[in-house]
């Protein structure tokens, strides 16, 4: 069985001279998570849209589930983002903020009707039930219904940015620094519902942050990327490790 | 020899206002703090906990729908939460210094560095152009940044991190004896605000200037300041010494916030201890911590949390040690046998 992504020596340039990407390779197992951490302008977000087919690589390829989505066009390539979802930073960012929370939670669904999530077959009526489910799934109770995205706290938009990135049952789901933007205890809160659900769902997840220690918990495998490059690849558990990149190892000495 | 306090707030407590004038709710009550010279003190809190607003009470930048209600500021023994605005206006950036957050706003965008740096120095103190020139590139080569070429730039010709670098210099080039940094390092990545933040002790030492680094990144303000409080609700929950906080957390919300992170090496737990519910949810009555706090008791609810000394490590807890029943015999207990599971 082919692992459920595999980025095959990726390169971007944007423009004549900027090489965000270079030769970047990876791979992510079903049910797993990867890690993955760099500063500010190592190609992370880069990565991110060459996986949701939002850009194409200038080289290499990107397979999700044996399938090259690089060289997908028009309807196939709508058709294949159902199997990838993502989860950005900023939650307020990523609603609809005229649209009341139901709405924007079954949006996904709507898109694609022919999608039927094992976890929401049993749930009978229509799509504010659908939506009444999908939040009691990231732990938000159905009085959120209705209300508008600035009536949501920083942490319960985000639950409502998860409900709906899984409302499809994505092969992967993205979290692009699903935490950065919020406080310390929400930031706990948000890392326990996302390793619960992953779990409970089977769903691989790519990790996206600059913040280690979260990493270090979310993660099966970490990846260091460096300038476009990626520089160390692990097991979790081998963070520590005398052969670790000196890059890697500036990561684990910054905090206290 | 002992130094006098360059900042003291004491009793402060600041309200929001109505449109008739009368005072509608608080947002910060009873609020001690003090700060020596070369003192760097952590102010933390989430969202909500006020400690924006004490820092802008401290500046003098309240917004009009704010006000001081009670209590006093003094910055190296002068009162100067009463002075009027122009008075206020002298202080910022000479005696008292601010760098925000959001590094693109603290810089007029369709202006070199240079100029706004020249302009803020000439501001304050007579000197001719070529004076100001030169003080702003030797800060500018300080903060260890390209010195003529920033000098030359616009704002949005440099990173996050150039710009928040500019930014130190720009404050710390007047000699203030106060820095106020309000989460400096927030929109920078974990490398880049390191050295943002070793820069600012190091320039902090030498310039013996005292820094409130207020932040909710718990990580940054243990390993870089000497004291730090705690807010809540608007409330002060902890002050006292960086390393005994650290090491003995008196307050459960503290507590509960060093076990929240997760862990960047040794064991790894399966969850993290998360605390229950939303940063928001204050008591107006009683201990704003209390419905969030799974040791609360009867008496949290109704009886103010006792208030916070500025000197040393205290807590407003009414259970001081809620794990280890009464209070009394909590803080006689030595620090041995109270290990806290931090990491």
């Amino acid at each position: 069985m082919p692992p459920l992504l595999e980025v095959i020596k990726i390169g971007k340039s944007y423009g004549d001279s900027v090489k965000v990407l270079r030769e970047v390779s990876f791979q992510i197992g079903a049910g797993e998570c990867l890690g993955l951490v760099g500063e500010s302008g190592s190609g992370k977000s880069t990565i991110t849209r060459l996986i949701l087919g939002l850009d194409k690589p200038d080289s290499g390829e990107i397979f999700v589930s044996g399938q090259a989505v690089h060289r997908l066009k028009g309807k196939a390539l709508r058709h294949s983002r159902k199997h990838v979802q993502v989860v950005f930073q900023d939650p307020a960012a990523s609603l609809n903020p005229r649209l009341r929370i139901w709405k924007s939670v079954v949006e996904p669904l709507e898109n694609f009707p022919d999608v039927e999530p094992k976890f929401l077959t049993n749930v009978s009526g229509g799509q504010r039930e659908l939506a009444a489910a999908l939040l009691d799934r990231v732990g938000l109770g159905s009085e959120l219904l209705d209300r508008y995205p600035d009536q949501l706290s920083g942490g319960q938009k985000q639950r409502v940015a998860i409900a709906r990135g899984l409302s499809l049952e994505p092969k992967l789901l993205v979290c692009d620094e699903p935490t950065s933007s919020l406080d310390v205890s929400v930031q706990a809160q948000i890392l326990n519902l996302l390793k619960e659900l992953k779990e409970e769902l089977g769903i691989s997840y790519l990790f996206i942050s600059h913040d280690i220690a979260a990493v270090r918990f979310m993660s099966d495998r970490i990846a260091v990327l460096k300038d476009g490059q990626l520089i160390d690849q692990f097991a979790a558990g081998d963070l520590f490790s005398p052969e670790r990149h000196p890059y890697t190892r500036k990561w684990t000495e910054t905090p206290a | 020899m002992i130094k006098n306090p360059v900042l003291q707030i004491s009793g402060l407590s600041v309200a929001l206002r109505a449109h008739s004038g009368s005072w509608i709710r608080h947002l910060v009550q009873g609020i001690n703090l003090t700060l020596y010279p070369g003192e760097m003190h952590g102010l933390v809190g989430e969202s909500g906990s006020g400690k924006s607003i004490t820092a802008s009470a401290v500046l003098g930048l309240l917004p009009g729908s704010l006000g001081i209600t009670e209590g006093e500021i003094l910055l190296n023994g002068k009162a100067i939460h009463r002075l009027p605005e122009k008075a206020k206006r002298r202080l910022r950036g000479r005696e008292m210094a601010c760098i925000f957050q959001n590094d693109q706003g603290s810089f007029a965008p369709f202006r070199k560095i240079g100029k706004q740096l020249t302009e803020a120095l000439q501001a304050h103190e007579k000197m001719s152009s070529r004076e100001a020139r030169e003080i702003s590139c030797e800060w500018l080569e300080r903060v260890k940044l390209p010195a003529q070429r920033v000098f030359d730039s616009y704002p949005f010709q440099l990173s996050g991190g150039q710009l928040q670098r500019t930014s130190l210099a720009a404050s710390l080039m007047m000699k203030p004896s106060l820095i106020i940094a309000d989460e400096p390092t927030t929109a920078l990545d974990v490398l880049t605000a390191e050295q943002i933040l070793d820069l600012l002790s190091g320039l902090q030492k030498k310039t013996e200037c005292a820094v409130l680094l207020i932040s909710h990144d718990l990580t940054s303000v243990l390993k870089r300041t000497d004291r730090m409080s705690v807010m809540y609700g608007g409330h002060l929950m902890e002050s006292g010494p960086t390393a005994s906080v650290r090491r003995n957390p008196l307050h459960p919300y503290t507590k509960m916030l060093l076990k929240a992170r997760p862990p960047l090496d040794g064991f790894m737990p399966d969850r993290l201890a998360a605390i229950p519910g939303e940063p928001g949810a204050v008591a107006d009555q009683g201990c704003p911590f209390a419905p969030r706090c799974p040791y609360r008791k009867e008496a949290c609810v109704h009886m103010p949390a006792s208030g916070v000394r500025a000197d040393d490590h205290s807590s407003a807890c009414l259970f001081a040690d809620p794990e280890g029943g009464d209070s009394i015999a909590a803080v006689a207990r030595s620090d041995q046998d109270r290990e806290v599971v931090w990491r």
